[in-house]
């Protein structure tokens, strides 16, 4: 997470140009890539990214041998010894134009931790790399939605803007950044959304104790993080706890469930599409 | 996998009130310095400034040792290396025993505390006294700092209130804050104007004038400097940095990082000994030197010791100082410990969700979170490594590497899920606070087989 | 006692060498990690110069978030008046300012060092105050004793107006000619917020500090 990488910022006007550019020529080969808990756990979440970017004009393809991004083992140490992952990886993908996937976790792990042999192929590759709503915004120029309402149970949506999205794809500003100006992907893509109210936890943007294998070697810390979060959602009264990343919301999920509160959680796709 | 800071964090969690609070306290810290830093239009250039000149002087950290030196030797001050813990020890004590001082007055100094100085002295019957008031506080309770500027973070009123009344600074239990300051107030004062050898930590030392400079809220240091016959001032070989003028920058961000305050109360620049005084500096190597060969890790050593990474970081404010098994708390010193001793610390950078949150924060720009997770490399690398990680790590790494075998995996991950007890599945870290996922009809990818084809015809 | 000798003799070598050991290790390492960092340069900003504009009111607001008194002198002559007003006993403070202030009746720069606890009012003379953060410079090299600004119960600081500069820019820049002095920016009484973070004014240092501009 370097932070002088570029900012991804949704009123950029060199990406609005080249939305403008994109829309003039529909027909680009998206490879969609599910993180592989999301594949099998949540299906949903799949099917809403696909058909959204269909209707967006894509022609959308589900490479069916992907397998995974290589974060756990990464996160672990074990980041060299994922050379066959990344070689898989690269193979399932090299054809399409973009690479887009619904995880801003598994798409800057990918950007920062990928390795080819090649490294030049590895950066022309790794640019096509975009987490979902980075493409939709910066890359599409995604202006407003084709339906732009909710069901009715849903007015209230609390943001959980996942560390990986906001410090490692920059696509929101960080709260330790003071005198930078407020963006989020996030707040853009909802406020296209008719009558709902969006709300920022009083600690804006802290972590949300998940952190991938930290949830089970530091359960009780990794808790009660969760259990922060979820408590000024609930004194926002949300309705929806709304992320980028759904391995923050299978955690935070997790701990509603146990705790039998009435929080439900959905990742932005499953929201907007 | 064995995590001692896992461990001691579930301890500090039991008392969930006092946890909440040193949460919440810590927050507090954090918003202030928020507040503060955002006064300044230009603190991100700040901290730019601040990170380059860091590192320029750890390139050059041969020539800016030996030109303050030189300087400071100018200025009439005997300058002292030490090579390791033991020596550093051994030299402060050398000098107190040359003078037969056996009463010596401390401000704080983490330097000390990586040392173990106190512990050093008092084997030798030289007694030292911590004037900070945390520092006195978890002295006489006989505990370390849980936090590098506020030593006693761990501590509520109450408990402040029983050791004074037990080591007598009361006479009747109180746990008024300013009372109790007031009293460790006159209790230090009589030891100031008694003791006459004053120990400090070092905040910057000037290589252009061989001067040093320690900063304080509360006084400590500058009645300890200004009052004794010897002062003994202990700073690693990071501490440099090049010229006077380069303070500019760094204390415009140490107390705005720190504490939210625009600057400390006593900023003091000390060069020249009082004609009837001694001033001696004793630089510290031990295991700097070897990181600075560390491209990864190198930068570790631009730290001012500010703490907000500490303040910031989910993690230690849910853990406590004292679930860190090296002094220095928190993401700074889960990177520093590891090089120190990485059998013992090889939890610490692992005690971290990696959000990143330290690295925002800090003055000087190290990338922390980066380095938490270079360390994690490190550890796997070496004999220390954890096995259950290192299996598992190697067997995912053989699944995914083949798109059957994830598959399988995880159809057999699902089909556990479904048979298993429920009072099996919260026996585990996961089961333990959470559920788990529920369990889809189908997968995606059995989703886009059946489906994907007929949206492709549409297009 | 021959091993003994020689034993002092192992330990001073080695104390002879770690100077040479360490700065040795560095130079061994730095040529391992395989670059030099140049040192940057900062683009000054319009405000952060000696002669950029002050506002003096701002300065007056940072000393009372600090939690200083400030009272504006019309002139030196006034000070008996403003001391008075703010409760000073002229028989308990000690002027330490150089000769220019004088104040019939103080007291006189004890000689036993443990009489300086006694000391309940000092006046000192500050040489530059800093706008962005209330800060105050003070030679330590030009008291009678070091100790006085820390030691007295209650500080009294005496300020040209004039001497304010605006942040920590112009307050280095101004003092490059001091810069191997002793001195000490003061911002505020002594503080702690050691106990339950609250914050309590008087820590170890002086207990209050009244700004007098003139």
């Amino acid at each position: 997470m370097n932070e002088n990488l570029a900012k991804t910022n949704s009123n950029k006007t060199s990406s609005n140009k080249l939305a403008s550019e994109l829309d003039s020529k529909p027909g680009f080969k998206v490879g969609l890539f599910l993180p592989c808990y999301v594949n099998h756990f949540y299906p949903e979440l799949g099917v809403k990214s696909y058909l959204f970017l269909k209707k967006a004009g894509y022609r959308v393809f589900f490479p069916p041998q992907q397998t995974c991004c290589g974060q756990p083992m990464a996160n672990a140490g074990y980041n060299r010894e994922n050379k066959k992952i990344y070689e898989k990886f690269f193979n399932e993908f090299k054809d399409y134009d973009y690479i887009v996937s619904p995880s801003a976790s598994c798409v800057y792990h990918l950007k920062k931790y990928f390795f080819l042999r090649d490294s030049q192929m590895k950066v022309k590759f790794l640019a096509k790399v975009h987490e979902i709503t980075d493409f939709l915004i910066n890359v599409h120029g995604l202006k407003k939605l084709a339906k732009d309402t909710l069901p009715q149970n849903i007015t209230r949506i609390g943001v959980h803007q996942s560390c990986h999205s906001l410090r490692g794809l920059h696509q929101a500003k960080a709260s330790e950044m003071v005198q930078q100006k407020p963006f989020s992907n996030l707040v853009f893509l909802l406020n296209m959304l008719n009558g709902v109210k969006i709300l920022l936890p009083a600690r804006e943007d802290q972590c949300c104790g998940f952190g991938g294998l930290f949830s089970v070697d530091e359960a009780e810390v990794s808790h009660k993080m969760g259990i922060s979060r979820l408590e000024e959602h609930q004194r926002n009264r949300v309705d929806v706890i709304c992320s980028g990343d759904v391995s923050c919301l299978m955690h935070l999920k997790g701990i509603i469930e146990r705790k039998k509160l009435t929080i439900e959680t959905k990742h932005i796709m499953e929201l907007i599409a | 996998m064995s995590h001692q800071h896992a461990k001691l964090a579930k301890t500090f969690l039991a008392q969930s009130k006092k946890a909440d609070w040193h949460d919440k306290t810590l927050w507090k810290v954090r918003k202030l310095r928020d507040k503060v830093s955002g006064e300044v239009d230009e603190f991100q250039e700040l901290r730019e400034m601040a990170s380059q000149i860091k590192k320029h002087t750890l390139t050059h950290l041969d020539e800016y040792l030996l030109q303050f030196e030189r300087k400071a030797q100018g200025n009439g001050i005997a300058v002292h290396w030490a090579r390791d813990a033991r020596e550093h020890n051994e030299i402060v004590h050398g000098l107190l025993k040359e003078k037969k001082i056996t009463q010596v007055i401390k401000s704080k100094s983490m330097l000390t505390e990586e040392c173990e100085l106190n512990r050093y002295l008092k084997e030798r019957n030289v007694n030292v006294l911590d004037s900070d008031l945390g520092e006195l506080i978890v002295q006489l309770r006989r505990e370390t700092p849980s936090h590098i500027v506020m030593p006693a973070i761990h501590l509520n009123k109450e408990q402040v209130g029983e050791v004074f009344l037990q080591e007598k600074l009361t006479e009747e239990y109180s746990n008024d804050p300013q009372y109790l300051t007031f009293r460790a107030r006159t209790y230090l004062r009589d030891k100031f104007l008694n003791h006459e050898a004053s120990l400090t930590g070092v905040n910057f030392a000037i290589a252009e004038t061989g001067g040093i400079v320690v900063v304080t809220n509360e006084g400590n240091a500058d009645l300890g400097v200004n009052l004794a016959k010897v002062n003994i001032h202990c700073m690693g070989i990071e501490k440099i940095i090049p010229s006077f003028k380069n303070l500019e920058f760094f204390i415009r961000l140490l107390a705005r990082s720190a504490t939210g305050q625009p600057i400390s109360v006593y900023t003091s620049h000390y060069h020249k000994p009082r004609p009837e005084q001694a001033r001696h500096i004793v630089i510290l190597d031990n295991r700097r030197s070897d990181r600075l060969g560390e491209e990864r890790f190198y930068e570790a050593l631009k730290c001012i010791r500010c703490g907000a990474c500490m303040n910031t970081c989910p993690v230690y404010r849910n853990s406590g100082g004292h679930s860190y098994t090296y002094p220095i708390p928190g993401p700074i010193g889960s990177i520093l410990a590891p090089k120190m001793d990485l059998k013992k610390h090889r939890d610490l950078p692992f005690a971290s969700s990696l959000c990143g949150s330290c690295t925002y924060v800090c003055p000087v720009k190290i990338n922390l979170h980066q380095q938490l997770f270079d360390w994690r490399e490190e550890i796997a690398k070496s004999d220390e490594s954890f096995v259950k990680k290192k299996y598992l790590s190697y067997f995912l790494v053989k699944l995914f590497s083949r798109h059957f075998l994830t598959k399988f995996f995880f159809g057999l991950l699902k089909w556990l899920l479904r048979v298993t007890p429920k009072t099996f599945l919260k026996r585990n870290n996961w089961g333990k606070y959470r559920e788990f996922p529920k369990i889809p009809q189908e997968s995606f990818a059995e989703w886009y087989s059946k489906n994907g084809k007929n949206f492709e015809r549409e297009t | 006692m021959l091993s003994g000798i020689l034993k002092t003799g192992k330990i001073l070598k080695e104390k002879l060498n770690s100077r040479d050991f360490i700065l040795e290790n560095i130079r061994k390492n730095v040529k391992k990690l395989g670059f030099n960092n140049s040192l940057p340069a900062f683009q000054e900003r319009g405000d952060s110069s000696l002669t950029s504009k002050v506002e003096l009111e701002a300065f007056k607001k940072r000393l009372a978030s600090v939690h200083a008194k400030v009272e504006v002198l019309s002139s030196l002559a006034s000070l008996n008046d403003v001391l008075s007003k703010n409760q000073v006993n002229a028989q308990k403070i000690l002027v330490d300012a150089g000769g220019e202030v004088e104040i019939k009746g103080s007291l006189k720069m004890p000689a036993a060092k443990r009489a300086l606890g006694e000391i309940e009012w000092a006046l000192i003379h500050g040489e530059m105050g800093v706008e962005e953060n209330g800060a105050i410079w003070v030679n330590l090299d030009l008291l009678t004793h070091s100790a006085l600004p820390f030691i007295t119960e209650n500080l009294i600081v005496l300020l040209k107006q004039k001497n304010v500069v605006k942040n920590m820019h112009a307050a280095y820049e101004g003092l490059a000619a001091k810069k191997s002095s002793n001195g000490v920016f003061i911002a505020g009484p002594s503080k702690t917020g050691d106990i339950e973070h609250n914050l309590v004014v008087g820590a170890h240092g002086a207990r209050s500090l009244l700004v007098l501009l003139y």
